[in-house]
């Protein structure tokens, strides 16, 4: 766990955050140190530099005896002064003091003095040194503590601060880590078990909508249209099962009792004659099941030319009348002329004709019109049946899907004919609508855009 | 007739041959795309039966390379399931008629037949007859031994495809693409009633049935050729 989270995308983040805040606050801080600590320096120097000027004010009118005076004046009475001085003549002799003879030399200067502490110890001094007009030097200095203890308060200070960035930054990462990791981990568990067949598996979210929450929503959504998908395949293929192992154990009864029976020539050929029509009917509905899946695949775009729509819903409706009028139930017809689309004059023809069948199957007495809207072509189908109930408006555009049991594949075919029209009319450009007519019956509508 | 059919599938090939074989015609079967241009090419065969899918040289491009190389010898196209959408591109690339398999056997026979009849027939008789029927094309009129006969535009349609076909056998899908422009089967009897509408206004009292129906295959007007 401690190793996944110094991998985790969010750490490393946090890690170089941290680096790249802990090197600008060090620069800040450096720099912030080098300007206070010269300005601490030049402060001590200046406060120096008055104390020699005061000093060697008036020499050499003033004697070296009075320099002397007030060195030795200045060390026993100023608790407050710089607390060290140095006064030698031009050939280096001590006149006044309690620093130790040096060579002179003009300007600031740090020294270290041995056993100079109150306690004992070592004492490091800042000083400033004068030569004077006739060779003689004049040193004033004083312990640099104050500067010193500034400076090592600042580092002290710039140290803790980086460390408790870096404290701060890498445990944070790591709970931050943590936190992002928990929730990767519960994603990557609930992705396994849809990847082992669990597709009723959600991901879970925390309603704050933050990013995940955004992301395992529209997973979710992605997840709810495959498994509708998978569902509908599932579907399909059971009820392609179904409807298959009728016809197909159909055709095998026949085959096997004209096996059996020992018949004359005739009714040998009438059993034969009967296995084949049960061969063509299985050889439709693979032949239909095909062109659904053509059709949506849109590979027959490229058949696609201009179909003049008038002729075509005629010639249609045309090939029903024949039978409807044997049922004494006349197709009407009312068809604009001279309408014309792109699209595939067989498709269409074959959706126009389901509707057509189920209308004068199913409705009695079919209606079929062809008008025009200023974006659409509509092609109304309607009839006088029963009509169907809304909820299942959806439904029967699914293969196989049946309305009700009496509709059984002597009377209602395979249940395919929606199917395909609505697959036609979308690959068309277009789509099919149900309505009940308020007079009763059924209306299906393809439109079609111009 | 001479015919060459070009398809790979052993068992397909057997029973399309062993069919027009027993119907009288001369069959010559080819199992790859290559040596079936060959075989076209040299003009030798007054049909040819082309399956979409063969070794080497599909049927497409086989029959776009003959029209190519100016044989017009007459193509019919058969194609497996599934590749329905792909008529148009058989026709366009010089097929003439196209038959999705599987397919019964007369239907078959019917159209590879008229195909021939198509190519050896000239397109500017302006006069159709069979027997005592007589179809000008120009003036759109039919008459029987003299006497006019009023026919719907669908039923002239219908018999006038009878007529050019006199003699030999029409299939019910011929007849719906060719007269209806339908390339599915509507599940009607829509064919059943034109004939019938046509046979009762063709009929003639004291004389034979002009069309004939021939079970399992279709139609047949006036008497076998």
């Amino acid at each position: 766990m401690r190793a996944r989270i110094l991998r985790t995308t969010s750490f490393r983040l946090t890690a170089l955050y941290t680096v790249v805040f802990g090197a600008s606050v060090a620069v800040i801080l450096g720099i912030l140190y080098w300007a206070t600590e010269g300005y601490t320096e030049r402060q001590f120097d200046a406060t120096l530099t008055t104390v020699v000027t005061e000093l060697t004010e008036d020499y050499p009118n003033d004697p070296p005896e009075e320099i002397a005076s007030d060195i030795e004046q200045s060390l026993a009475q100023d608790p407050l002064g710089p607390g060290f001085y140095l006064f030698e003549d031009r050939d280096g002799r001590r006149l006044a003091g309690n620093l130790p003879a040096m060579a002179p030399a003009p300007g600031p200067v740090d020294l270290t003095l041995p056993g100079g502490g109150k306690d004992g110890g070592e004492v490091r001094l800042r000083g400033m040194g004068k030569i004077l007009v006739d060779g003689a030097f004049v040193l004033v200095a004083a312990d640099r503590a104050p500067i010193d203890d500034l400076q090592e308060l600042w580092l002290r200070g710039l140290g803790w601060g980086l460390l408790a960035t870096a404290v701060l930054g890498v445990g944070g990462g790591l709970v931050v880590s943590a936190g992002v990791l928990r929730r990767v981990d519960a994603i990557n568990r609930i992705c396994l078990k849809i990847m082992e067949g669990d597709l009723s598996q959600r991901l879970p979210g925390r309603g704050t909508d933050d990013e995940f929450d955004r992301l395992t929503g529209v997973v979710n959504a992605m997840l709810d249209r495959i498994e509708a998908l998978l569902e509908g395949l599932r579907q399909v293929s059971t009820d392609i099962a179904h409807d298959l192992r009728t016809p197909l154990g159909r055709l095998r009864q026949q085959l096997e009792g004209a096996l059996l029976r020992s018949g004359t020539a005739a009714e040998y050929e009438r059993s034969v004659e009967r296995a084949m029509a049960e061969a063509d009917r299985l050889l439709g509905i693979f032949n239909a099941l095909l062109r659904i899946a053509q059709v949506e695949a849109g590979s027959r775009r490229r058949g696609f030319a201009r179909v003049d729509l008038s002729a075509l819903v005629g010639t249609v409706a045309d090939v029903f009348q024949a039978s409807a009028e044997e049922q004494g139930r006349a197709i009407r017809c009312r068809i604009e002329p001279e309408m014309a689309v792109t699209g595939d004059a067989d498709l269409l023809s074959q959706a126009v004709a389901n509707l057509i069948e189920n209308a004068v199957v199913y409705g009695k007495r079919a209606r079929v019109c062809l008008t025009q809207t200023p974006k659409e072509f509509e092609i109304r189908i309607e009839d006088e049946g029963p009509g169907i109930p809304e909820t299942e408006f959806e439904r029967v555009f699914r293969p196989f899907y049946r309305l009700e049991p009496s509709r059984n594949r002597e009377s209602g075919g395979a249940g395919l004919g929606l199917a395909i029209a609505r697959t036609v009319a979308r690959t068309n450009g277009g789509d099919i609508a149900l309505a009940n007519r308020t007079e009763g019956g059924l209306r299906a509508t393809i439109a079609l855009r111009k | 007739m001479r015919i060459l059919l070009i398809e790979d599938d052993a068992d397909t090939a057997a029973y399309v041959a062993d069919g027009l074989t027993a119907n009288g015609h001369a069959v010559e079967a080819v199992d790859e795309g290559p040596r079936g241009f060959l075989a076209a090419a040299s003009g030798a065969f007054d049909i040819l039966v082309v399956d979409r899918m063969v070794p080497k040289l599909d049927g497409l491009a086989l029959v776009r390379r003959l029209r190519a190389a100016e044989v017009e010898t007459p193509v019919l196209f058969l194609t497996a399931l599934g590749e329905m959408e792909d008529r148009v591109a058989g026709l366009e690339a010089g097929g003439d008629d196209y038959l999705p398999k599987p397919f019964a056997l007369p239907e078959l026979l019917a159209r590879v037949e008229a195909l021939g009849r198509r190519a050896r027939q000239s397109t500017a008789e302006t006069v159709l007859r069979c027997g005592d029927l007589e179809m000008d094309l120009l003036r759109r009129s039919v008459s029987r031994a003299g006497r006019p006969i009023e026919l719907m535009p669908r039923e002239f349609q219908l018999l006038e495809y009878l007529l050019r076909n006199a003699g030999h056998v029409v299939t019910k899908t011929m007849l719906l693409e060719t007269v209806w422009h339908l390339r599915f089967d509507p599940n009607t009897n829509v064919v059943e009633a034109h004939m019938s509408r046509l046979r009762g206004k063709l009929h003639r009292p004291a004389s034979a049935e002009l069309i004939t129906t021939i079970r399992g295959a279709g139609y047949r007007l006036g008497p076998p050729a």
